[in-house]
């Protein structure tokens, strides 16, 4: 009895000296073993960390903790966890996503804002229970921070782009979409204080964005690159040309649902905004074949348009855009119930044709025929088609296209011909007996 | 979507078509009818049909967008084994483009689920939930997780009981949809107990069971969720006495109109058994029940003789006789009990004569019933110049008849001559 105590005690204290020297310890020294964990995920880290008491050591290392992605646990994570991971991390830690941890609230962002302190990049989308709280301590603490997003944190108001504007000079990247108590103020005192602003992002339904904030931004912000006003219903053309004549880097402009737009707007882009790739404006029904014409002329590096429900347009803006556009890729025409199989010919001719256009939409476009999808047959890159409530479109038509174009993927009202697969996983059908006998 | 192609070839077709349906959801709170339409697909248009608050779906798409539906949903539900298979692979490298607030598809069945943040699954699973009981309202996993998502508070009792009258408008013989609508009102009924409320969930639950029975005839479930509302609200202390009192009698009229429209709907018949039980608890004294019960067996009996061969009126009758005889006798043999000597008091006599006098009189009656069914039913039949369905219900009738005589004697050990 005594015997094998001891022995049991003789063992145990084995196994802690094997530990600090199995194999793959003493063979790699620590420095290496760190770099190892550098490579390895959350999940993977976590589980290294349950080895031994030197793994534990060396995997929690804040220097594997640079970037941190938690969304796939976004139902797990607590506002405990992130208290302890910003600890672990420290200094290293400089991105980090929290997107859809709705649980997490001020409390553990004002220990995370304090400890790492080397933040540039924070994702904080859905996280609603933050407060303005939140953003003044990252103001406090976090000099650095270049990319924040708030999407969706409903309770932010202005004091919080005050905070921000006074204490995150380097801001690049803002997101503020559907956070609609901030009012113009806020951007004001925003874009006062972050006038290396890149990316702005401010997406609503009915939003508060007006020409006030547009002209905020364009007088402080010149670096702008990057803006989507959606939903922005208030805004008028005087905005978007003063936007356009002081941020002439613009690339990407969303402007969808700012309905009181008209060509004007169109002009400005066209005279001021020659690197324009992106322009997404559905809903904005004023728009007309003269503006097309003239941001086709200037703008010749569009590369995505979306022009849902520019009733106005006809086949004119198609043929401007495929003479003007040589590196148009997606083209969104639904409910631009003028286009006719004209337009998509001219399109099908052009030099973006060939090589660039992958997606077109053109479902409810009622005067489409099958003839429009033989003129889009040299489009070889193109991969995907839309054609919903295109009631002219035949089955025998998008056939022929796929003869063509083996790889496209044509969206249209058609069953397809194959039986779906049965429902309800594979249950066994027979029960084990049957299947031994 | 013309050839056959990869299995997800309707992938991106059964999206459009859950999104064409989120969106009549949206645009009409008031939609009162769904259905599908057998249409094979023809033209390029979309299959929802949405017209003057009624809304269908073109027959072809139903198994392409069922099967989609329960693929998407059953992935998104956690810890489950159906379908699962490839699922967690591709959850750590499945790309979005959420667009639009619409989801882009690419990749396949798993990516739409992957990258959705909390409050945006719970609305996936909501919609598809919402579709899969449309199609199928016996799939009871969807059902189930509505519950859920009921107690957390993500949808409004108000929607959901629409949702359900909506269901109950294609298949209103789904026990599911029954099930459902009385957890709710169970549910809405422990948290307000407000007045106006009250009568106004029963109004509306009573119509609702009244829209579904009338729908598909002999409709038990309907049936039975009203008698289940019926009673709950008749022994709830939460429902006034004088409210109870209007239930009783709108009831009564809406059973005495339904009764005479439907005579071999035994489910109604059984409504109107459990109605006429509760209106006899209401009876001070056993006089009362009598006559109520006499009336009733006198419009029985009209019925009878007027539709001859329908099986559920002798049903009717007999639960009629089972529920008043015993209460007779037991009376009188209570009185029997008290007065071990003779009667002393004109007026017990005359309650001990009355109890004995109103058995002999039902006794009667039915003697009476049944020997005029025989003697103008015999004659029918023998009767070259009537047409065989009338010989049909003519032979029923006197079957019925024999049965009921035998009933009788089995039951009361009344002896009727049936020959």
């Amino acid at each position: 009895m005594k015997n094998s105590q001891h022995n049991n005690h003789v063992r145990s204290k084995n196994r802690n000296t094997v530990e600090e020297e199995s194999l793959i310890n003493q063979k790699l020294p620590k420095e290496l073993l760190l770099r190892i964990f550098s490579f390895l995920d959350v999940v993977a880290l976590c589980r290294c960390a349950q080895v031994s008491k030197c793994w534990n050591l060396l995997a929690l290392d804040g220097s594997n903790w640079k970037k941190i992605d938690l969304f796939d646990f976004q139902t797990d994570i607590e506002g405990a966890v992130v208290e302890n991971i910003a600890r672990r991390a420290g200094g290293f830690l400089k991105k980090l996503s929290l997107r859809g941890c709705q649980s997490v609230g001020d409390s553990a962002l004002k220990t995370f804002s304090q400890q790492c302190h080397n933040i540039e990049d924070l994702n904080l989308e859905m996280c609603k229970r933050i407060t303005d709280i939140t953003c003044i301590c990252l103001s406090r603490n976090g000099r650095k921070l270049q990319k924040l997003d708030l999407e969706s944190c409903s309770n932010i108001t202005d004091e919080s782009l005050k905070a921000l504007g006074e204490g995150c000079p380097n801001l690049v990247h803002i997101n503020i979409s559907w956070c609609d108590i901030i009012t113009e103020r806020g951007i004001s005192c925003l874009s006062r204080g972050c006038s290396k602003l890149q990316t702005f992002i401010a997406k609503s339904r009915d939003s508060f964005i007006d020409n006030e904030c547009i002209s905020h931004l364009a007088n402080n912000c010149p670096l702008l690159e990057v803006v989507n006003v959606r939903g922005a219903m208030a805004l008028t053309d005087d905005a978007i040309l003063r936007l356009a004549q002081s941020c002439p880097n613009i690339h990407y402009l969303c402007i969808t649902g700012c309905c009181n737009l008209t060509d004007s707007t169109l002009l400005a882009l066209a005279q001021y905004c020659h690197k324009l790739s992106t322009l997404e404006a559905t809903n904005c029904s004023q728009f007309t074949d003269n503006g097309f014409q003239a941001l086709a002329k200037n703008c010749h590096y569009l590369e995505k348009m979306d022009l849902e429900d520019c009733v106005l347009i006809t086949d004119n803006t198609l043929t401007y855009l495929a003479s003007g556009c040589p590196r148009l890729e997606q083209l969104t025409l639904s409910h631009c119930e003028l286009i006719t199989d004209d337009g998509i010919r001219q399109l099908g001719m052009a030099p973006c044709a060939a090589e660039h256009l992958t997606i077109l939409e053109l479902d409810n476009c009622p005067l489409i025929t099958d003839a429009s999808l033989e003129h889009l047959v040299a489009c070889h890159n193109l991969q995907r088609i839309e054609l919903y409530d295109c009631q002219l479109i035949t089955r025998a038509g998008i056939r022929r296209l796929r003869n063509h174009l083996p790889n496209i993927r044509v969206h249209a009202y058609f069953a397809p011909m194959t039986p779906p697969p049965p429902v309800g996983g594979s249950r066994q059908r027979y029960c084990r007996c049957c299947v031994i006998l | 979507m013309g050839d056959a192609r990869d299995p997800d070839e309707f992938f991106d077709l059964a999206e459009k078509i859950i999104q064409n349906i989120n969106t009549v959801f949206e645009k009409d709170g008031s939609l009162d009818e769904f259905d599908i339409v057998p249409v094979e697909s023809q033209s390029n248009r979309s299959p929802v049909i949405h017209v003057n608050h009624k809304l269908a779906l073109e027959s072809w798409c139903v198994p392409f967008l069922y099967s989609h539906s329960f693929k998407c949903f059953t992935q998104l539900l956690p810890n489950r084994k159906v379908s699962a298979g490839n699922h967690k692979n591709q959850h750590r490298n499945g790309s979005t483009s959420v667009r639009n607030g619409s989801i882009g598809s690419h990749e396949g069945h798993t990516f739409v689920n992957s990258r959705l943040t909390e409050g945006d699954r719970t609305e996936r699973k909501l919609n598809l939930s919402r579709i899969l009981i449309l199609l199928n309202p016996d799939l009871t996993l969807a059902w189930n997780y509505r519950r859920e998502a009921f107690i957390q508070c993500c949808m409004q009792f108000q929607h959901e009981l629409h949702l359900v009258s909506l269901v109950a408008s294609r298949k209103p013989k789904s026990s599911e949809v029954f099930m459902y609508r009385k957890w709710l009102v169970k549910h809405i009924l422990n948290e307000d107990l407000k007045g106006d409320n009250i009568e106004q969930i029963f109004t509306r639950e009573m119509q609702a069971a009244g829209k579904a029975a009338e729908a598909y005839f002999s409709n038990y479930h309907a049936w039975d969720y009203r008698r289940w509302l019926l009673e709950t609200f008749l022994g709830g202390s939460f429902c006034p006495d004088e409210f109870k009192l209007t239930i009783l009698n709108s009831e009564k009229n809406c059973s005495d109109n339904w009764v005479e429209r439907h005579i071999s709907d035994h489910s109604g018949f059984h409504y109107r058994q459990k109605l006429l039980s509760q209106m006899s608890l209401l009876e001070c004294n056993v006089n009362g029940v009598f006559q109520l019960f006499t009336k009733e067996l006198e419009n029985n009996l009209s019925l009878v003789m007027r539709f001859p061969g329908h099986e559920a009126l002798w049903y009717h009758r007999r639960f009629l006789l089972q529920f008043l005889v015993p209460k007779l006798q037991m009376e009188l043999t209570e009185n029997l009990n008290n007065h071990h000597q003779p009667m002393e008091t004109n007026w017990e006599c005359e309650v001990w004569q009355c109890c004995e006098d109103k058995i002999q009189y039902l006794k009667k009656k039915e003697e009476d019933l049944v020997k005029s069914i025989l003697t103008v039913n015999a004659s029918l039949v023998d009767d070259a110049s009537v047409n065989f369905i009338t010989k049909d219900s003519s032979n029923l009738s006197i079957l019925y008849s024999q049965k009921h005589a035998k009933w009788l004697f089995m039951m009361f050990e009344w002896i009727i001559d049936n020959n």
